[in-house]
């Protein structure tokens, strides 16, 4: 009797074994993707709608049965543009062996991050700060770096000036957050403002948070600018925009505004201040973001609002998760499922050059030397509330490569 | 010239927004004695129910105003209520802390429903700008300005008044003696933070109108208590005066000195101010000067 038992025992355990080596055995597999993310704070407006379109696309990923089977968990949490807090989430997850990537929105986050680590071999997705370019490491840009949009944008200046038929060389301002994002894209943007002959202003910065802009407007007033290139994170430049245009500025200066300016989020709120301002972004805007096949049909099955209500980030946050699937993918397929690490998924991360976004963004163009995110910008301008693209997608001009780092 | 005449008139409109809401703070020191921290957040808080009375609710102006202000003023009623009145007989110090714990419950709840966007009165304002000779000013930022001048009147012609504007004067002087008069103490703690409630709804209104109902609208009772502690904690006459005198140093100083420096001038002019009043007349501007027997 007792043998009989000891006979069962063996075949349920050996039945247990032979299912756990079973390729169906990677259904239990589950992987995180970590976002530490505001979504309160100055940047909450465009990271809480990223946050959603990335938490949305892994909840698609996983109803069509996870990555070749490995299912994928959303992990946010509130870091509330606070390195501090950041930096404490960081260490929460940092051990944790299911946490595969991690997505951090705040450049003074990752400027901390990088000294901490520098060594490891762990993906870390982030805005366009240049510096991760001119120094390859762990952090993979959103998309393009800020001063490579920084120069698009310049390029674009020259264009226009040239296109109004004016002589001499056109006054830009730059008017950013004070912060190491406000002041990123002159760090190689400058030198190429320079070399295309773009007379750039004293720059004005002042802290995010700041609730009136006069000061600052009126100094690049009186300096001549013919240009103002905004760079800070909506609501923010709308609300440059709201006293420039309080101090009837938009009538006789060009607004330009990096890939935060306004978004849906802008427009709505003052659509009469942000009139004729121009956008150089990364991700599809406007009725292009709305209307586009994969952001339409991912809103439309987990969000409750309507359309209308999609703020344009909401795409970018989906290109995020494509972007973190497409590793994934690399990754099974040259490890296989049981040897997914930290650092098998930033090898992959350096494999995805060439990979479609679905037109959300331009390719990837991430490899073992570059760590832009894409290499492509597209403008826009704001008319009649609504954003409507006035160029197609533009290659932007390496600028980081022109600094000294 | 022109130049910092332009600076001067905008501080002074920005000014008279910081002055209205150190009134609202003032009016709660006058009484009680306690400085509060938490009248930035009731600030936001009227700010944003008059948003949503206007934009979700599409009230009309007169009935989103009036919804909001009772809204405010069950909210002061209700911290006086369940926050400060158990405080009463306590160390005043506990009752400051109190106003600190108030305020970060009400932070996270209104982070929490604002989700990082903006919300904007203008649709419902007058727009454009007002040319006086060869300066500009917004006619959001002038109206805001009257609005708030008003509201300082009628204060003032309350205080001076009215039967329970008499009543809180009293009881500033002395609690004891006010009670022992037939005053109800405790009611007039409950006036007045219903009172000073309004006032700072009154102030995220005319703030809003400028700068939109945002994160950072709430931390602007920061800046009131800096500017009521230069005008002295008791006195609204000195609240008004020190809020022009900020809103002006601030426009004029970063105008003149930010180039000299770097920047971030009208970030530290307030405390810098501060510094210096309190250093000279550490009661501030109009500030009682408390003398004790040693």
């Amino acid at each position: 009797m007792r043998s009989r038992k000891s006979i069962l025992f063996f075949l349920a355990a050996l039945l247990a074994v032979g299912w756990a080596g079973l390729p169906g055995w990677s259904w239990a597999r589950e992987v995180v993707f970590l976002d530490l993310t505001d979504f309160t704070g100055p940047v909450a407006g465009l990271a809480l709608p990223g946050s959603l379109g990335l938490e949305d696309y892994i909840k698609d990923i996983n109803a069509k049965g996870g990555v070749q089977g490995v299912k994928v968990k959303y992990i946010g949490v509130d870091t509330r543009y606070d390195v501090a807090r950041g930096l404490s989430s960081f260490k929460r997850y940092r051990r944790d062996e299911a946490v595969l990537a991690i997505n951090i929105v705040s450049t003074p986050f990752g400027k901390v991050l990088k000294e901490i680590t520098a060594k490891e071999k762990l993906a870390i997705t982030i805005p366009g700060d240049g510096e991760y370019q001119a120094h390859v490491g762990n952090f993979f840009t959103w998309g393009p770096t800020y001063q490579d949009a920084f120069a698009a944008a310049m390029d674009w200046v020259a264009a226009d000036w040239k296109k109004q038929g004016k002589s001499g060389k056109p006054s830009v301002g730059h008017l950013a957050w004070d912060s190491p994002y406000g002041r990123e894209p002159l760090r190689g943007g400058k030198e190429h403002a320079e070399k295309i002959g773009i007379n750039l202003l004293n720059p004005e910065f002042f802290p995010s948070g700041t609730p009136k802009h006069d000061v600052y407007l009126s100094r690049l007033e009186a300096a001549g600018a013919n240009y103002i290139y905004v760079a800070c994170v909506d609501p923010a430049p709308t609300n440059v925009l709201r006293d420039a245009a309080a101090m009837g500025l938009n009538k006789k200066i060009q607004f330009i505004t990096d890939y935060w300016g306004p978004t849906a989020l802008g427009v709505g709120t003052h659509p009469e201040a942000v009139e004729g301002a121009v956008i150089v972004s990364f991700f599809l805007r406007g009725e292009e973001a709305k209307n586009h096949p994969v952001t339409k049909r991912i809103w439309t099955t987990y969000q409750k609002d309507p359309l209308e209500k999609m703020n344009e980030t909401y795409g970018m946050g989906i290109v995020w998760g494509m972007t973190f699937e497409a590793a994934l993918k690399d990754a099974i397929q040259r490890v296989g499922v049981d040897k997914l690490t930290k650092e098998v998924i930033f090898e992959s991360y350096q494999r995805l050059n060439g990979i479609s976004r679905e037109g959300i963004t331009g390719p990837c163009a991430y490899s073992p030397g570059s760590r832009r995110g894409s290499q492509e910008v597209k403008f826009y301008r704001c008319s009649k509330g609504k954003i409507v693209p006035i160029t197609d997608w533009v290659k932007t001009p390496d600028a980081v490569s022109l600094h000294k780092w | 010239m022109e130049g910092f005449l332009q600076l001067l008139m905008l501080g002074l409109m920005e000014g008279g927004l910081y002055a209205i809401v150190a009134a609202a703070i003032v009016l709660v020191f006058k009484s009680t004695h306690v400085v509060s921290l938490a009248h930035g957040q009731i600030m936001g808080f009227g700010a944003l129910a008059f948003w949503i009375g206007v934009v979700q609710l599409k009230l009309p102006l007169a009935l989103a105003l009036i919804g909001s202000l009772a809204f405010s003023a069950a909210m002061g009623w209700l911290i006086e209520r369940a926050a400060m009145r158990p405080l009463i007989g306590q160390p005043l110090f506990a009752s400051f802390l109190n106003t600190f714990a108030v305020f970060l419950v009400l932070d996270g709840i209104f982070q929490l429903i604002l989700k990082g966007e903006s919300y904007s009165f203008s649709a419902y304002l007058p727009k454009g700008n007002v040319s006086v000779g060869d300066f500009t000013l917004p006619i959001t930022q002038l109206v805001s300005f009257l609005g708030s001048l008003l509201v300082f009147l009628g204060l003032a012609l309350f205080y001076r008044w009215t039967k329970l504007g008499l009543g809180m004067r009293a009881t500033a002087e002395d609690h004891q003696l006010a009670q022992s008069t037939g005053i109800s103490v405790r009611g007039v703690f409950s006036a007045i933070w219903v009172l000073s409630s309004a006032t700072a709804t009154f102030a995220g209104l005319a703030l809003a109108n400028v700068t939109d109902i945002y994160y950072t609208l709430p931390y602007m009772g920061i800046k009131g208590l800096v500017v009521a502690l230069v005008g002295g904690l008791e006195s609204l006459p000195g609240a008004l005066l020190a809020g022009l005198l900020l809103g002006v140093l601030e426009n004029v100083s970063a105008g003149y000195l930010d180039p000299l420096v770097g920047g971030g001038i009208k970030e530290v002019a307030a405390y810098v101010l501060l510094l210096f009043v309190l250093l000279v007349k550490p009661y501030g501007l109009f500030g009682l000067v408390r003398i004790e027997r040693i």
